[in-house]
């Protein structure tokens, strides 16, 4: 260290007597001098560039107040500095660096990362746009450890846990807020390119600032902001993304024509199949039913058979009605500083076809950010945002081809005839051959043809979002500095449904509405059905003092501040207009809505009318809020936040209780200790917090609730639908969350490791009381309470190899599980519920548990699952049943949301290019997968299954799967043996995987001097994402994240070019 | 500047409980208008006017009784056993709909009650909010001594030893998290004529229908229930001050009996008798495929008497069965008449001597119950007035869940006492006079989840 100083004396004595002095830029990591490095004045005149060995030579009389160092990949560098201090090393962090200084923000403040105690992840920029996009949510998939999603690609809040379950009735997704405030809009109307960051607040240290909603953890985003920038500077990005075709033959629900074709006629012989006009039955059992009648022969009956068997459904589908979904994206942003006011503006237009072929979705996305400096340093901030969306909706799935009981989806339907035309397919709830016959008998025609079909209607939605936000800030004397801001966020949307005068819509409609003397009821023209419009409107204000001191011993920082927010959202009644034209925009809605009319084939309806539903929501809450954090000598920091939230949705007992919601924390920087001498570590950081946060169940209210209606006398009377609970109040959370960083430079090293107890307490659940308090049966209270550990983990790794070529990967883990502590169980609720469906919670149990009947194996005499009553092998399946009286008889065999999940991000540049892939693990959960049900023919659900079932004695060896039971076998008992398998512990499977999520190259266009003098930076990226398994534990070919659907979300493939002005 | 950073904050949130007492959804009506709790006391016929405590009491009493096939064809464990005077009734079955209804009803009027008192009414409403106040403590009476004659031991007025015996848990505040104690039997009685008494002084004489309940209907009430503890020159008082508002008895020669059910279905709207019009539903056991009518109840009747044939028909199993609801279809009618009144006075005058009073009653009843004639003199009277106006009680009476009260309050007198006797099965089941089983157990999950003591029948 005293050889440096020396040194540095000696360098300042050279310039000094030379008038010149030599500076050496080194990279920031690795040490390594930087070649080309540029130095600017503060007029933007280049002073000089770096030689091969990272050295410039600076005149003396070049010294001014400013310099600006500034190189490709590297950050720039602004350097104010008097003539003696002028540095002999140059120390630049690389522009896509992670190791750099994270800045963590909480919606209150800031703070770096390294001088928090809390929990908090950080996802920089780069990470947000590594992957190509339209949305922001499922962006964050694997890229955090404690950030979960239940539904994979989900790009909802409620898709999401932070850290497992912290509540069971209540709602359990986490709080977003967007630019310091709750977010309660859509999170389809933010552009991924318009958010700077993302931090996830994970314990209570760092969430507990956010009081009665931080339970289920907050995810801040921030937008791009205007900044303090130097002169003017553009960037436009552009991405195409292609998706695959859905594969259809994943799903195993399936079974090939011929094989149905059997089945059908096999259940028309037995009666399996109504005959009435409003029944719908297979093709096949038409064709067997006109032969009956004589109108085919055997041979022409044969020719259906032959020709049906040879459709197969799914590439039908997938060659007529979808497609490769593409979306393109453009995103074009400008930011400047002129006199004492920095701007920036964007503008994002997002094109996306959907893989149905008639869906689309557009979303333009503008935003203009402004910081003015008022004078001294007081600043007014503010930004205006509006969003506007158009979503197409005509598209025609293989969902839509369902034609329900019996039916379900034909493996033999043809939308297009042998000729090239679109074909008529059938529909549900109308026989084929009576709907065909619709002309003679003077009726529309009645034919469903998909393809034509879908261009003949219009169903769209739109939505539109404005955002304003404007904030004063600026020292109010000395240290103390405040801060007041207030945020509006209106939207609304609202979707119409255009059925053209031909579409099927409006065929069937006037066809079932004619009456039997052949009268029209509705007229034979469009129809315009209005959805229910809805607008919101919030608004939040907020007013902050700060005090930030440094003392002797260490920083002091102190802020208090108030929020309040009024929230509205009012959903109005929709509407209906018949003999629509939309030319002239004119139809009619005078019809008598409550009159029953005959309707085709059979019964009375009334006419559709648009939805009577009005309904006006009010939030209010009102808090005060505390932060302070201390840092003393260097070693130790000391953080704890107070909070107290007042709402409308609770009663004045519990707005006046007023218990605060706060957390306390302390973290001890071993590293900077005398006594821990080590060169390997840079940082080594202990830390341990806990706190108590809120969650808020908006579905249940304090007030006593009376509906109205009319007695039978006549008389208004009044119903009492609740008793109200005036003692209704938060749900509390409490976390404790110990935690330690390390981080070693020197070795390319980077762990935390965070372990963490969370304990939902006052939870509300149902509450059986006591009969005589005049309440029966369920009454919410605040008393359930769930407890959740889990580990985080942390590791990154990166290193150099050679000059150019360095490698590394993050890998993240994490572990968590639940376990429900309290909690009041219906004795009522029959055993049968907690196998279909989502059980009950059950007190010692996981709330995400899964029950079974505990059989194994086929019994070798029959076929069926293996049981024993009495310790007898029976085949009395529905006694077996029977013996299940509580949930505590039930096997449980497992949890349905993974308790290990983890990612791992290897990635490796080389110069300019720079490639990495993203691998995402789940494990120690299950799921139940689909067979084929015993009973599976007579109702219509197939299997592929179906091959393997058991035949004979002797081939429960080799399958699990249950023989037929045919329609003669007509014993309950025998009957029940469907339930007891489809439910038996047997269809339990594993769901670990690893999951090849993305892949991402990126390629930074090396720019020549004079291309230079126009973009700054050109860069290409290829990126791939829905890559498929890499492993799965099960081996039944089923994508534990899809384990019952027709298909899994297909490959998409992107490209993006991002350039820089 | 500095100063306004720090006053805003102080008036911006200086009024948080007025700014956070706004209503979450606009679609939830919390009551609080007048005509919110009028509306919540006239939910008449699906919840103030239907329902009550009687499917135990109307099971175990003398009126009907059943053979074996169609005895376990009753799909309710808790009936059969009550038919069969069976100690524990309730078995493995958790709850009592007698107990939870009536309760339900109790609290929605505690809700009303509580919320009235902080009304804060206007000059022209004081009529309106008397009414509404005093339908909801007759409300609440009315439950308690429904209660009080299925839950708890028969009570004797001026007898000490009731303040010893269990009453019931009587909860007079509507919030639900409050627990309450069961409260002695005095203390149950006292509440329940307190409640009337107050209703006394805020109803009206008459009502718009007689689904609402009037000062007449209270002073009925007041005098059924001072009939039976005993209290008879009370219960004549009350009774006469019933008849002075209104003395009409229906006409049953008007009846059409050709009808599946005899009275019209009008909710008493035709029916200028009924004071109080009230039903409960109708318990599996009186079903036309199943009872029997009780032939020494059957025998009372003479053969010009149109109640034999208002009241009763052939059934489907070779059997006679009730069919005389005043509410015209299967519920039972639980309200007050006056023809009860009639029967009230006739009671305390009988016992009082004043037996031209008693021939006059009568006779005004029973002159609407015959086609000619019915009047009745001292002379019909035989050896004991009072039985005869017992019996003629039996005979108007019938199938409107009092003769459990009246079981209960005559078993003190031996003259009137009575055994009552089953067979099921081939073996016989009796009930003896003043026996524990006329008081039943609290259903399990009121016992489980209130934590009270439970009724001895052993």
């Amino acid at each position: 260290m005293r050889g440096i100083i020396i040194l540095l004396i000696f360098f300042s004595l050279h310039v000094n007597v030379h008038a010149q002095t030599t500076i050496t830029v080194v990279d920031s990591i690795t040490r390594l001098p930087l070649a080309g490095v540029s130095f600017l004045d503060s007029q933007n005149k280049g002073i000089g560039i770096t030689d091969a060995m990272g050295k410039i030579n600076v005149a003396k009389e070049k010294v001014g107040e400013k310099w600006i160092i500034t190189h490709l990949n590297y950050k720039t560098k602004q350097i104010q500095l008097t003539t003696d201090t002028i540095p002999n090393v140059i120390v630049l962090v690389p522009a896509n660096n992670e190791v750099e200084e994270v800045v963590v923000s909480t919606g209150y403040y800031k703070l770096p990362k390294e001088r928090a105690t809390g929990s908090f992840e950080h996802i920089s920029n780069k990470m947000l746009d590594r992957s190509v996009g339209e949305n922001l949510l499922e962006k964050l998939e694997g890229l955090a450890p404690g950030l979960q999603f239940v539904n994979s690609n989900g790009n909802n809040s409620s898709d999401i846990r932070i850290r497992g379950l912290a509540t069971i009735e209540s709602d359990a997704s986490p709080l977003i807020v967007l630019d310091n405030f709750p977010y309660e809009g859509s999170l389809s109307n933010i552009d991924p390119n318009s958010i700077e960051s993302i931090t996830i607040l994970k314990d209570a240290a760092a969430a507990s600032i956010w009081g009665a909603r931080a339970g289920n953890g907050v995810i801040v985003l921030t937008s791009k902001g205007g900044q303090k920038d130097i002169g003017f500077s553009a960037s436009a990005k552009t991405s195409i993304t292609i998706q695959k075709k859905p594969d259809f033959y994943y799903g195993k629900g399936w079974l090939p024509s011929k094989v149905v074709l059997d089945i059908e006629r096999e259940n028309e012989k037995n009666g399996i199949y109504g005959n009435d006009n409003n029944i719908t039955v297979p093709m096949f059992v038409e064709q067997i039913r006109r032969f009956d009648r004589g109108e085919i022969d055997e041979a022409e009956l044969m020719v259906y058979y032959d020709d049906y068997s040879s459709i197969d459904t799914r590439r039908e589908v997938e060659k007529y009605l979808y497609r490769e979904a593409t979306n393109k994206q453009t995103y074009i942003t400008m930011q400047g500083t002129a006199n004492k006011t920095s701007y920036r503006t964007s503008v994002a237009f997002n094109e996306a076809l959907g893989e149905r072929i008639g869906d689309s979705n557009t979303r333009l996305s503008m935003g203009l950010g402004v910081v003015r400096n008022l004078f001294k340093d007081f600043y007014l901030d503010w930004s205006l945002g509006y969003v506007s969306q158009h979503r197409k909706s005509n598209g025609i799935g293989i969902a839509q081809l369902d034609v329900g009981s019996i039916v379900g989806i034909s493996p033999y339907i043809r939308v297009v005839d042998d000729k090239g035309q679109p074909a008529s397919v059938q529909v549900s709830g109308l026989n084929y051959n009576y709907a065909s016959q619709a002309s003679e008998q003077g009726l529309l025609n009645w034919d469903y043809v998909p393809i034509e079909d879908r261009d003949l209607k219009d169903i769209s939605s739109q939505s539109r979002e404005f955002k304003f936000d404007i904030q004063l800030r600026g020292t109010v004397w000395k240290d103390l500095k405040f801060q007041s801001g207030y945020q509006f966020l209106g939207s609304n949307s609202s979707g119409h449904s255009h059925y053209f005068k031909n579409s099927y819509y409006v065929r069937n409609l006037v066809n079932r509405f004619t009456q039997p003397n052949g009268s029209l009821i509705i007229p034979h023209n469009g129809v315009l059905l209005g959805g229910n419009p809805t607008e919101t409107a919030s608004h939040y204000g907020r007013i902050q003092l700060t005090y930030d001191k440094e003392t002797q011993l260490g920083p002091i920082n102190v802020l208090v501040g108030s929020d309040i927010r009024h929230a509205t959202q009012e959903i109005f009644p929709g509407s209906v207009l018949y003999n629509y034209d939309d030319e002239y925009l004119v139809g009619t809605n005078q019809f008598n809505f409550n009159q029953n009319y005959a309707v085709k084939p059979v019964g009375t309806q009334r006419i559709p009318n648009g939805s009577a539903k009005h309904e006006l929501l009010t939030h209010r809450d009102i808090s005060y809020y505390f932060n302070g954090a201390y840092q003393m000598l260097n070693k130790f920091l000391i953080s704890s936040s107070m909070r107290w939230d007042g709402s409308n949705l609770f009663g004045v007992k519990a707005n006046q209780r007023g218990v605060p919601l706060w957390s306390i924390g302390g973290s001890w920087l071993l590293h900077n200790e005398g006594f821990f001498k080590s060169n390997m570590f840079d940082l080594f950081k202990l830390r341990l917090t806990y706190g108590i946060s809120g969650n808020v169940n908006k579905t249940i209210s304090h007030y006593p609730v009376v509906i109205f209606g009319t007695d039978l006398t006549g008389l208004t009377s009044a119903r009492v639908a609740s008793v109200g609970n005036p003692s209704l109040r938060w749900e509390k959370v409490r976390t404790v969350n110990g935690g330690m960083d390390v981080g070693a430079r020197r070795l390319g090293l980077n762990i935390s490791v965070d372990a963490y107890l969370k304990n939902g307490s006052d939870l509300i659940g149902p509450d059986y009381m006591d009969p005589t308090t005049g309440v029966i049966g369920q009454y919410k209270i605040n008393y359930a309470d769930i407890v959740t550990r889990g580990v985080d983990m942390k590791v990154r790794g990166d290193w150099g190899i050679f000059r150019n070529a360095r490698v590394g990967a993050t890998f993240n883990f994490s572990f968590v599980r639940n376990e429900i502590k309290e909690f009041s169980t219906n004795p009522d609720v029959s055993v049968i519920s907690y196998l279909q469906g989502d059980p009950a919670p059950v007190k010692g149990r996981s709330k995400d548990a899964i029950y079974s009947y505990p059989t194994s194996g086929l019994n070798p005499q029959n076929g069926l699952p293996l049981i024993y009553i009495d310790g007898q092998v029976s085949d009395r399946y529905a006694t077996y049943h029977r013996q299940f009286n509580t949930v505590e008889d039930l096997k449980v065999s497992g949890v349905t949301i993974p308790t290990m999940y983890g990612s791992c991000m290897p990635h490796i540049s080389m110069g300019n290019l720079e490639l990495s892939a993203l691998f995402l693990y789940k494990g120690g959960y299950v799921f139940r997968r689909s067979s084929m049900s015993p009973i599976g023919e007579e109702r219509g659900n197939y299997h592929d299954d179906y091959f393997r079932r058991w035949v004979k004695p002797g081939d429960e060896q080799t399958t699990d799967v249950a023989r037929k039971i045919s329609l003669d076998e007509v014993d309950s008992e025998i009957r029940a043996a469907t339930s007891v398998y489809e439910f038996g512990q047997d269809r339990i499977t594993d769901g670990d995987l690893v999951r090849l999520q993305d892949i991402n190259l990126t390629y930074r266009i090396p720019l020549g001097g004079n291309a230079k003098r126009f973009v700054k930076n050109i860069s290409v990226a290829a990126y791939a994402r829905n890559l498929g398994l890499v492993w799965r534990k099960n081996n039944h070919g089923i994508d534990p994240d899809f384990p019952t659907s027709f298909y899994r979300t297909p490959s998409i493939w992107a490209g993006a070019i991002t350039l820089q002005f | 500047m500095r100063l306004l950073i720090f006053i805003i904050p102080i008036l911006f949130f200086a009024c948080s409980d007025a700014y956070l007492n706004i209503k979450s959804d606009q679609s939830i009506t919390t009551p609080s208008k007048l005509s919110d709790y009028r509306a919540m006391m006239d939910n008449s016929l699906s919840f103030f006017n239907n329902g009550g405590a009687y499917s135990l009491s109307m099971c175990s009493s003398d009126e009907f009784y059943l053979m074996t096939p169609q005895w376990q064809a009753i799909n309710d464990q808790v009936q059969r056993n009550v038919y069969i005077f069976a100690t524990d009734i309730f078995g493995e079955v958790q709850s009592s709909q007698d107990w939870n209804e009536n309760y339900q009803r109790i609290m929605v009027c505690n809700m009303v009650i509580e919320h009235l008192e902080k009304y804060d009414k206007k000059a022209e409403e004081v009529n309106e909010w008397n009414e509404i106040f005093g339908s909801a403590l007759f409300f609440r009476a009315f439950n308690y001594y429904q209660l009080a004659q299925v839950f708890c031991p028969p009570y004797v007025y001026n007898d000490n030893r009731t303040h010893r015996f269990l009453g019931l848990p009587l909860r007079l505040a509507y919030d639900v998290t409050l627990s309450v104690e069961r409260s002695d039997l005095h203390m149950t009685y006292q509440q329940i004529i307190k409640d009337l008494n107050e209703s006394i002084d805020l109803l009206p004489n008459k009502t718009i229908n007689n689904l609402r309940p009037s000062r007449q209907a209270a002073y009925a009430l007041l005098a059924r229930i001072h009939l039976l503890i005993g209290d008879f020159a009370e219960a004549k008082q009350l009774a006469e001050l019933t008849l002075g508002i209104s003395d009409d008895v229906y006409d049953f020669s008007q009846l059409n009996t050709s009808n599946r059910y005899s009275f019209p279905t009008d909710y008493g709207e035709s029916n200028s008798e009924i004071i109080f019009f009230a039903s409960t539903g109708s318990i599996l056991a009186h079903s036309r495929v199943r009872m029997h009518v009780d032939e020494e109840l059957y025998k009372l009747y003479e053969n010009d008497d149109l109640r034999k044939i208002v009241y009763y028909d052939n059934g489907t199993i070779d059997n006679i069965y009730f069919r005389g609801s005043l509410f015209g279809n299967s519920p039972v009618f639980i309200g007050l008449t006056i023809g009860e009144m009639l029967l009230i006075r006739a009671e305390c005058n009988a016992r009082e001597g004043l037996y031209d009073d008693v021939s006059r009653d009568l006779s005004k009843l029973r002159r609407m119950r015959f086609t000619n004639g019915g009047e009745v003199s001292i002379a019909d009277f035989g050896e004991d007035p009072i039985l005869f106006v017992l019996q003629e009680r039996r005979r108007e009476l019938a199938f409107r869940g009092l003769r459990w009260e009246d079981l209960r309050r005559l078993n003190r007198e031996n003259k009137y006492a009575k055994t009552i006797e089953r067979e099921i099965q081939g073996i016989s089941y009796k009930l003896l006079p003043n026996d524990s089983r006329y008081t039943f157990p609290l259903p399990n999950d009121v016992v489980s989840l209130g934590g009270y003591p439970q009724n001895n029948r052993d």
